[in-house]
């Protein structure tokens, strides 16, 4: 029971958490750039894996000072235009059933 | 009433006309052309004419707010006796090749993993997309703070664990910056690959793998007989679309490097977007990237036939 377990551990779930690790740490890192200020981001004495003071304030700006809302309408818009209305030759959505067109357009 | 009468005054035009209209219908050639046209139309309108549009301004000396002049092949003879489109040439197979064989590893690799029952597989096949799904722009992005020579997180890491005493100028050495950018094509094309070649294993018997373990054959033989021969069509066609996605990238260099330090990361792509945009020499731009087309060609022509024995 262990030793299969140990064997389950080696040959699944090693491999398995080191792709997950390379493949989500970007994201993690973009995560915790989103909640720092400047001030913590520029600080070399702090580890720069954790967030030590959240901050909503880039969101914020986000929201304030700029054109966000329209530029996210203006994402949804064209997401929604190119999936429903507009496909010159193909519908399906994976680039395999021999539908080159389709896998062209990353 | 009316219709009666004009029935009544042409009795003898009707069956005529009919006959030629429903003949029309009915005649396969015609009808399909008909239906086919409308998608021609489009194909011809926003991918033939680009293309032919592109192919013809090389041949041209066309710059960005003026009129070209037709220059025969005098754009791809200053190009091939320019040591720097030689450079970007190297670079551009040396990128291609490096990061499709570390996708196509590394992609595999996870497929196989991910190829069975366990807790959350839903949720893992999902989240694992998640690099290939998101803008390429803000992936890019993310890798440049990471690459960051003074805040780099990777830096941090290696200096308090004393594996280095000073710190990585990823971005600024020319071959560090080709292996960062790979690294970083590489974080995003793996997806793909699983996802494929995932979809490709189910499909796979589970009763091809019993019959090869009665006849004694271990975990790699499984593979190499059993898994291999039945997957490498659709290996065929993930690699090549991935070559043709690599070969051709644009964003990952152009919003890391922007083709920096000293042109050591240009591709085709980006050398031909900054001598057209910025450089405003559409000509020899357009010149650049005529000559992705080739390699685009092979590989669409393997991914052609591949595709057909699949049927």
């Amino acid at each position: 029971m262990s030793e299969k377990f140990i064997e389950r551990m080696i040959k699944f779930y090693l491999p398995l958490f080191i792709f997950l690790f390379f493949l989500l740490f970007p994201f993690y890192w973009m995560f915790i750039t989103a909640f720092k200020s400047d001030a913590e981001l520029y600080n070399l004495k702090l580890n720069p894996f954790f967030i030590h003071e959240p901050t909503f304030k880039n969101i914020l700006m986000l929201f304030k000072a700029t054109l966000f809302n329209r530029w996210m309408f203006n994402t949804f818009f064209v997401a929604w235009r190119r999936s429903f209305l507009f496909r010159p030759a193909c519908w399906r959505p994976m680039p395999f059933n021999g539908c080159v067109l389709e896998a062209l357009d990353p | 009433m009316r219709i009666s009468e004009n029935i009544a005054i042409q009795p003898g035009k009707r069956p005529g006309r009919r006959w030629r209209w429903s003949g029309l219908l009915e005649d396969r050639t015609v009808m399909g052309m008909a239906f086919v046209a409308p998608a021609v139309g489009l194909l011809l309108l926003f991918l033939a004419y680009p293309l032919i549009l592109g192919i013809w301004l090389g041949f041209t000396d066309t710059v960005v707010g003026g009129t070209g002049e037709f220059i025969g092949l005098a754009n791809y003879i200053s190009l091939l006796n320019d040591a720097l489109f030689w450079k970007v040439t190297y670079y551009t197979f040396l990128y291609t090749g490096a990061a499709v064989f570390f996708k196509l590893l590394l992609g595999f690799a996870l497929a196989i993993v991910l190829n069975r029952e366990f807790r959350a597989k839903g949720f893992v096949r999902a989240i694992v997309l998640l690099p290939w799904i998101i803008p390429t722009v803000l992936s890019a992005i993310c890798f440049w703070w990471l690459y960051d020579t003074t805040f780099s997180g990777i830096t941090w890491v290696l200096m308090k664990i004393g594996l280095i005493g000073h710190k990585i100028d990823y971005l600024g050495d020319p071959s560090n910056a080709r292996i960062a950018l790979i690294v970083a094509n590489v974080w995003r094309g793996i997806p793909f690959f699983t996802i494929g070649l995932l979809a490709g294993l189910q499909t796979i018997n589970p009763s091809l793998y019993e019959a090869a373990s009665i006849d004694g054959a271990g975990g790699w033989h499984r593979f190499r007989h059993v898994t291999l021969p039945l997957i490498s069509p659709l290996l065929a066609v993930v690699t090549t679309f991935s070559t043709i996605w690599t070969f051709a990238d644009f964003q990952l260099i152009w919003v890391i490097t922007k083709g920096g330090p000293a042109n050591a990361t240009h591709l085709y792509g980006t050398l031909s977007f900054q001598r057209a945009i910025p450089g405003g020499q559409f000509g020899e731009g357009a010149a650049i990237s005529a000559f992705i087309l080739p390699v685009l060609m092979i590989s669409v022509w393997v991914c052609y036939k591949y595709m057909r024995r699949e049927e």
